[in-house]
């Protein structure tokens, strides 16, 4: 990339945010949601994709409490907290991600979940940010 | 309960192996595998707690996303700063009985 398209982008970033807070749009909080259109809203501005990644793992207390407990089955109250965790994890980074961007929505938001090696959990929230209004 | 337990008997595994390593200087590195053992099983990062009490910052606005939190069992509510995207868990006590 040369430095006059970096140039162009970074400034077109810039201008994003100033854009729709100017007009005066909703911005009271970041809508996150998973359906295409926002209810009582329409879409004035689509800015992009947006992502929200994490990987992160119990330590090696919360991993050996967890094997015990695999022993006699149930519900693995260790790994219930660690996706969970992880869940909020990848939406705090999703939804600063779409603050970032200038966007007061985020719509279609989806969920992807894998594992990395035998503890670590990774989970992805993505979307598309998107500046929405009140429908009037 | 269960990760109290595990980490109780690490420290009893480091009290054990400093006994031996002080009868028996050689044993250090069994000690220092000890040491390890239990402070990964003492110490752990996790990912903010809810917080007690709504926030005083009046940056925050809430959600409206309202769930059990499956680790304490307790109502946890999201907040939000519009400005640069933060979220703040808080915490709103127990959940309303079935039969309420």
């Amino acid at each position: 990339m040369s430095w006059k398209e970096r140039t162009f982008l970074l400034s077109t970033r810039s201008l994003i945010v100033p854009i729709h807070q100017g007009r005066g749009l909703s911005m009271d909080k970041i809508i996150v949601s998973t359906t295409e259109k926002v209810a009582g809203h329409k879409t004035v501005a689509t800015l992009g994709q947006v992502f929200g990644v994490v990987v992160r793992s119990r330590g090696l207390g919360g991993n050996i409490a967890a094997g015990l407990r695999s022993i006699i089955g149930g519900e693995i109250k260790e790994y219930t907290a660690l996706v969970e965790e992880t869940r909020r994890h990848a939406v705090d980074r999703l939804v600063q991600n779409a603050a970032l961007m200038g966007a007061n929505a985020v719509v279609m938001m989806r969920f992807d979940s894998g594992s990395i090696g035998q503890t670590m959990n990774e989970v992805v929230a993505y979307g598309t940010a998107a500046v929405v209004e009140p429908e009037s | 309960m269960l990760r109290t337990i595990v980490s109780g008997v690490a420290i009893a595994g480091v009290a054990f192996m400093l006994v031996v390593t002080m009868q028996e200087p050689g044993a250090w590195p069994a000690l220092a595998a000890a040491l390890l053992f239990a402070m990964g099983c003492l110490w752990e990062r996790r990912y903010h707690a809810a917080q007690q009490g709504f926030p005083q910052d009046t940056r925050f606005n809430l959600t409206g996303e309202r769930f059990v939190d499956p680790e304490t069992g307790r109502v946890t509510s999201a907040w939000v700063d519009p400005a640069t995207g933060e979220r703040r868990y808080v915490d709103e006590g127990d959940p309303p009985s079935p039969s309420a």
